[in-house]
């Protein structure tokens, strides 16, 4: 990132050059008013010192960007302004004397002495309290543009971490089935592979930032459930019903699975029965509604863990939608429903 | 014979072990179960030698079944994805096999088992910490959450549980709960008991340095100087 600097670049130097001109002109009429000398003297005293003062006051323009006091700002601000008005003052009087231009007398030399000493003091200490501020400002600037990066990458991070966090315990026990499978019924072996692969690769693909169909949501989900059907058996039924209106609705990729995976668990993990989940979804006005169900066993409450599907589908819905009341979830003696609503555009 | 139970909530998984085991005619597995409930049973029933536990699994984790048994048979944990869990059990179980694992790998947790058979799983150190405690009643199994104990008491190589339903003995020590109970809701209020501070209907003065508790229920129980210390500071009084 090109860093902001207050100092004139290349584009404003006729601008700069008209400013010396007018300045070098005022402040030589100043000096013959003041001093009463020669036009000629004048006008080299003030080329002279004007030169010198505007070049100083570049030095500290550009030199301040890379040194700033934290501490005792109160103190370095007039011992910069009095250090670079001195140097403006020795500097002019050296080439003053070198090129012979003189004032003839000592008192008049006195004269434009303070005059010049007055000037440098006010545009250096001018120069100087723009550069200090400018250069805070940019700094300050650049601090909380990093700040906002630093935090979108913290979000993709943690949404990253969000969807990523129930796999590994799924995708080892999965290629654990298949291990077993692969001695009794090598075809249904390598179609769970596959279809293991195809979950796997729509997982990594998705990106938070793109929301997508539900229908593909869907065809993601069937591809989930008919492992989990193999690594669970006959104990595992599950039931779709999708409202063909809401189709086209979109919503975050693999907000779902976490859900689904939290219903199996809850079902499976909860009772020893055969468990059958169902998914429906339907438009309500302009939201999609989901609701995923799963049986409960009363004795078997209090599961641990089974409460982190739920609070990580929550942080991502708030991590998109910056709201707090998209994931309901409500349990009858033997019905645990979740209840999600997702905003959809018009 | 080697009698042999296989715990684990999925069918394939189950198979798996009984296919490698096959090639050890020693072997016998006696039983396979897929929830924690029914392995608990099969184990008293059967008394094997050697068990292969998952455990994630339905209904009680492979830890709490192993809590609930008076003889514990040797165990060689299958787990998916649990490495500071595995490091946790690695000391007291026979051997853990992290699925998906080889034959090999099998085979070496059977030689180790075959090398040193009489492992006895005392205490299992879990770092997770209790969110239920799993006790037998009779023939029966209940998990008691958290916020339903009142009291933990303890008593010599038991620890008897007091609930709304009664009282439950258990063969713990009160120091495991004090080390893997929420630390803000049970308190070691004295040398013999553990209470849940949501229970506590106010605490009296006693005798000169000590204090009682009163609960919910009209019950007393005693507090100690150090134990009035530790409840003022979860209190925040």
């Amino acid at each position: 990132m090109a860093k902001n600097t207050p100092y004139f670049g290349s584009n404003y130097l006729p601008t700069v050059i008209i400013v010396f001109i007018l300045w070098v002109a005022v402040y030589s009429q100043a000096l013959l008013h003041l001093a009463g000398i020669s036009s000629y003297v004048a006008v080299g005293q003030s080329l002279v010192f004007s030169g010198i003062l505007f070049g100083i006051g570049y030095i500290l323009l550009t030199s301040l960007q890379f040194y700033q006091p934290t501490t005792n700002r109160y103190l370095f601000f007039p011992a910069i302004v009095f250090v670079a008005s001195v140097l403006v003052l020795g500097l002019t009087q050296f080439l003053v004397t070198l090129k012979n231009l003189e004032n003839p007398l000592f008192w008049l030399q006195l004269k434009s002495f303070w005059l010049n000493f007055i000037v440098a003091i006010v545009v250096n200490g001018f120069v100087t309290a723009i550069a200090m501020l400018w250069y805070r400002i940019s700094d300050q600037q650049a601090i909380e543009n990093r700040q906002k990066e630093m935090e979108k990458l913290a979000k993709e991070a943690e949404m990253f971490q969000l969807r990523h966090q129930m796999q590994p315990h799924f995708l080892f026990n999965s290629l654990n089935s298949i291990n077993a499978l692969i001695s009794i019924n090598a075809a249904e072996a390598r179609k769970m592979i596959t279809s293991l692969s195809s979950f796997l690769r729509h997982s990594i693909k998705a990106d938070d930032r793109v929301l997508v169909q539900l229908k593909d949501e869907i065809e993601h989900l069937n591809l989930y459930l008919d492992i989990e059907k193999v690594r669970f058996g006959h104990r595992l039924t599950t039931q779709v019903w999708l409202d063909n209106a809401c189709e086209n609705c979109q919503l975050p990729p693999l907000l779902l699975q976490p859900l689904l995976e939290n219903a199996i668990k809850f079902g499976l993990y909860g009772t020893t029965e055969n468990v059958a989940i169902t998914l429906n979804a339907k438009c309500i006005e302009n939201y999609l509604h989901i609701t995923i169900t799963n049986p409960i066993d009363e004795e078997a409450e209090a599961q641990s863990g089974s409460k982190f599907g739920l609070s990580a589908v929550r942080r991502r819905l708030f991590l998109v939608y910056e709201r707090n009341d998209l994931l309901e979830t409500k349990a009858t003696p033997e019905l645990f429903v979740a209840l999600l609503k997702i905003p959809q555009q018009q | 014979m080697i009698r042999v139970i296989v715990i684990d909530d999925e069918p394939l998984a189950c198979h798996l072990v009984k296919e490698y085991l096959a090639e050890y005619p020693q072997f016998e597995v006696v039983a396979t179960c897929h929830d924690g409930f029914d392995g608990a049973k099969s184990i008293t029933e059967h008394k094997p030698d050697l068990i292969f536990l998952d455990v994630q699994m339905p209904k009680i984790n492979g830890f709490e079944l192993l809590e609930l048994l008076d003889e514990k048979p040797a165990v060689i944990f299958t787990t998916a994805f649990d490495a500071y869990a595995v490091q946790a059990f690695e000391a007291s179980a026979t051997d853990y096999l992290l699925k998906p694992y080889t034959k090999e790998r099998f085979d070496r947790a059977i030689q180790k088992y075959l090398e040193k058979p009489t492992q006895n799983i005392d205490r299992l150190i879990q770092n997770q910490k209790i969110t239920r405690i799993v006790i037998r009643d009779g023939g029966r199994i209940r998990i008691l959450p958290l916020k339903d104990v009142w009291v933990i008491e303890a008593d010599d190589d038991y620890v008897k549980i007091k609930t709304a339903d009664g009282a439950f003995l258990k063969k713990d020590t009160l120091k495991h709960y004090e080390d893997e109970l929420p630390y803000d809701q049970f308190v070691r209020v004295h040398r013999t008991f553990m209470v849940n501070v949501s229970q506590i209907s106010r605490i009296d003065p006693y005798e000169k340095t000590s204090h009682v508790a009163v609960l919910k229920n009209g019950d007393r129980i005693a507090v100690s100087k150090q134990g009035y210390l530790r409840l003022k500071e979860v209190l925040g009084i």
